[in-house]
């Protein structure tokens, strides 16, 4: 088996390469940072098996955030594989940085250089660049279709000297150099060197260079506590070095990398945020309304017609009405799975559209616009890439910030994302919210999401007032150039989608309504409720159901479904279907039973539905989010969260529902008024005490400099 | 000299000095080549002046304010 690491500089198509040789489908972005973990796979090639490990994107071999230290740490403790560094041919004299730090570990490399984009920023004269820095170069273009083949070849010739003795040894000049003159600094730690790099030269050149750098862990690890102060030393070296292979094996740069004639609309400080609440809310319509409902709609009908409506006559002619087989498939099956499988295409145009954002390049103009607000409240700019996938999965989204570098900014980052409301609990508001909205569903959906938003954060600029002070979080984030999306990985976006929510509602989904409709249908002593009594469900239900009165939804059925919601939020709607014993997948005849005051799911009045949606969105993400929740930041914090998540949640929805029925029951012109004076007064308080808060506080109170507040 | 965070926008400029933060976000700034003697542009400002936009060594960088209000340069 032959090792060989992918590393390179954020947003480089290390992914995308990994992808082409292993034949998989991980996810790529133009963004910084889109994967976040270390994943093998091998392959074969000529006889020969290959494992291929994609690393997260690195600058050099100083970590800063926890994606970083991944990658860093895979690096240094698996030395021996061979490294295959890929570089960005429009990019390249930055990327060659860290190439620059890879040869001082003098770790066996292949320096493949990627030509992304069809328009060439500058011409390389790469077997010049070859020859000076001793290492092989493979030049791939994003079309290339033998890039696979020039890789694999190049990783077995490499593979095949390294067994035959070879050792790797690069032309590094400005290396002894930069040991020589900072000889007098690092002397006195020699034997401590030598112990640790096990008289190994390179590795103590390494280690030496570390040590200039001020490097924090390997400080550690050699227990020395002195400044070197170097680090601008070494940079400037490895920078001086990079202009003088520049100089000699390139031509002028034609343009700049990333910031294009684009941005002047895109980046406009006046237009920027319309522009992108405009792009989203057209992305939402597209994806929930127009093309995505006219999709459900049609694949709801087909559903009906040829699976569900053939299955149920088969099965009643079979077993007869009323038993329990029938029951199982009528309800469990077909109402509640079904209900849920017409929103595949909405699903997976949701997430063509987040992919189609991330592949442009523009999710790094929307960084840099929010970084304004989001800087304030203790996140950074980066948190925006977390936040918006949030939009599809919560689960895979709280991965993405370790993006972060300061712990607790990770930790809020990772608190914030369930209340972006995810893909999953769409279906609840369209269905729900329909029945008593109709067409201005639409705007009840929009609500919806802004409050997830505005709710995070608040809640977000709370916690770095109190428990979560950001300490190191900073804001330094690299501008990909705008990429269009081809055809080819449209349709594998979208093909990855479909299957990826088929196969979780054929497996997790289609268990969990079979044991709903266990629980719903047979008592406490395991007997067919079909014969009278009451289900283990309603049991508990029941028990709960006074908890939720204040809230509006104080029914078993309701509670009920909330409950089968901690697992995933599919099944609320599934179960909701299941408990009013829908036959069918279509999704009118939910909303037609949610209002009828017989059924075990049932809702009063606008104001109850809306504070249940409310509480939908708001409450606890879903089982696999929460375990992944605790593997990034801890058990304290998960649980913590939760906790907050529930109590944020009853409150909003108490308060919503608590002014909702005061507007239907009081009528709305009086109720407006009195919220209205109730504002007014609570601002004008505040803005009373700032000024007294203010006056006291005033620095230059002893040696006044004068300023609107008047001089003393 | 004169902090990056109080230059005109459009303007050229060459690094002088990189001071009052932290050593890894320093370090960090070096790697990136913001080293003295660096020329680089200032290209854009975000609506609160939150963010910077820079163009240097060729690519596109944004930093925080706290970072371009550490970043002294020369016309």
């Amino acid at each position: 088996m032959i090792q060989a690491n992918l590393v390179g500089n954020p947003n480089t198509g290390k992914t995308t390469l990994y992808n082409t040789l292993s034949h998989s489908h991980e996810h790529v972005g133009n963004w910084h940072g889109v994967t976040v973990e270390e994943k093998t796979i091998s392959y074969k090639y000529k006889n020969s098996d290959i494992a291929i490990t994609d690393l997260p994107g690195i600058y050099s071999l100083s970590a800063l955030s926890f994606e970083e230290k991944v990658a860093t740490d895979f690096i240094f403790s698996h030395n021996k594989h061979i490294f295959i560094n890929i570089c960005d041919a429009s990019n390249l004299q930055r990327n060659l940085y860290l190439t620059l730090s890879l040869m001082e570990l003098n770790v066996p490399i292949i320096l493949v250089v990627n030509q992304i984009d069809k328009r060439k920023i500058c011409n390389i004269d790469y077997e010049g660049l070859s020859e000076a820095l001793n290492v092989k170069i493979v030049y791939i273009s994003a079309s290339d279709k033998s890039c696979k083949q020039k890789i694999s070849d190049a990783i077995i010739e490499l593979d095949g000297q390294l067994s035959n003795g070879f050792l790797p040894h690069y032309n590094l000049d400005y290396k002894d150099k930069l040991i020589r003159e900072n000889n007098s600094k690092l002397s006195k730690f020699d034997k401590k060197i030598k112990e640790k790099a096990k008289n190994n030269s390179n590795l103590e050149d390494f280690i030496k260079i570390k040590l200039l750098e001020d490097d924090g862990d390997v400080k550690k690890k050699l227990d020395i506590a002195e400044d070197f102060n170097g680090a601008k030393q070494v940079a400037q070296a490895r920078y001086d070095f990079i202009d003088m292979l520049m100089s000699k094996f390139s031509s002028k740069r034609e343009r700049v990398y990333g910031h294009s004639a684009l941005d002047k609309i895109f980046l406009n400080k006046f237009l920027a945020l319309p522009i992108f609440l405009l792009l989203l809310f057209a992305c939402f319509y597209l994806t929930f309304f127009s093309l995505g409902g006219f999709l459900s709609d049609g694949l709801g009908f087909l559903l009906e017609r040829f699976i569900g409506s053939p299955i149920i006559s088969f099965l009643t002619s079979n077993f007869g009405e009323g038993s329990w087989v029938v029951s199982l498939f009528e309800n469990a099956v077909i109402g509640g799975v079904g209900s849920i499988l017409t929103f595949l295409p909405q699903v997976a145009l949701l997430f063509f559209f987040l992919s189609l954002l991330e592949d442009s390049g523009y999710l790094a103009r929307v960084a840099f616009v929010f970084e304004d607000v989001l800087g304030k409240v203790g996140l950074s700019g980066k948190s925006v890439y977390t936040l918006l996938m949030g939009f599809g999965c919560s689960t895979t989204a709280v991965l993405t910030a370790r993006n972060m570098e300061d712990k607790n900014s990770k930790i809020k980052t990772g608190l914030l994302t369930p209340y972006m409301s995810c893909s999953a609990k769409f279906p609840i508001y369209a269905v729900l919210g329909g029945a008593f909205f109709g067409a201005n569903n639409i705007f009840v959906i929009c609500g919806l999401y802004l409050l997830g938003v505005v709710i995070a954060v608040a809640l977000s600029y709370v916690l770095d007032k109190t428990l979560l002070k950001s300490k190191e979080q900073s804001f330094i984030l690299e501008f990909p150039p705008y990429r269009s999306m081809s055809i080819k990985r449209s349709l594998s976006v979208l093909w990855i989608n479909v299957k990826m929510f088929v196969s979780r509602v054929a497996t997790l989904i289609l268990a969990m309504n079979i044991v709903v409709w266990f629980m719903s249908n047979f008592t406490i002593t395991f007997k067919f409720v079909g014969n009278g009594g009451v289900s283990i469900l309603e049991t508990f239900g029941r028990i709960l159901s006074p908890l939720f009165s204040p809230l509006g939804f104080g029914n078993w059925g309701i509670v009920s479904a909330l409950i089968a919601g901690l697992v995933a939020k599919e099944i609320i709607l599934s179960s909701i279907a299941m408990f009013n014993g829908i036959e069918d997948s279509s999704t009118n005849a939910i909303q037609s039973s949610i209002i009828l005051s017989t059924s075990a799911v049932y809702f009063a009045s606008k104001s109850a539905v809306v504070s249940f949606l409310v509480f939908c969105l708001l409450y606890f993400p879903c089982v696999s989010t929460f375990s992944v929740l605790l593997k990034e930041i801890g058990k304290k914090w998960t649980f913590i969260g939760a906790l907050i998540e529930f109590i944020v949640a009853y409150l909003t929805a108490f308060i919503i529902y608590t002014i909702g029925r005061c507007f239907e029951v009081f009528g709305f012109v009086r109720v407006f008024v009195l919220l209205l004076a109730i504002v007014l007064i609570i601002l004008s308080v505040f803005v009373i005490y700032r000024k007294i808060k203010n006056r006291k506080t005033c620095p230059y109170e002893s040696n006044c400099r004068g300023c609107k507040r008047g001089r003393k | 000299m004169l902090p990056l965070s109080k230059c005109k926008l459009g303007g050229t400029y060459t690094i002088s000095d990189i001071k009052g933060l932290s050593l890894s976000i320093t370090r960090r700034l070096y790697e990136l080549g913001l080293l003295k003697g660096q020329r680089l542009k200032l290209a854009r400002r975000s609506l609160l002046g939150g963010a910077f936009l820079i163009e240097i060594r060729g690519y596109t960088l944004s930093l925080r304010s706290n970072i371009a209000s550490s970043i002294f340069v020369e016309g």
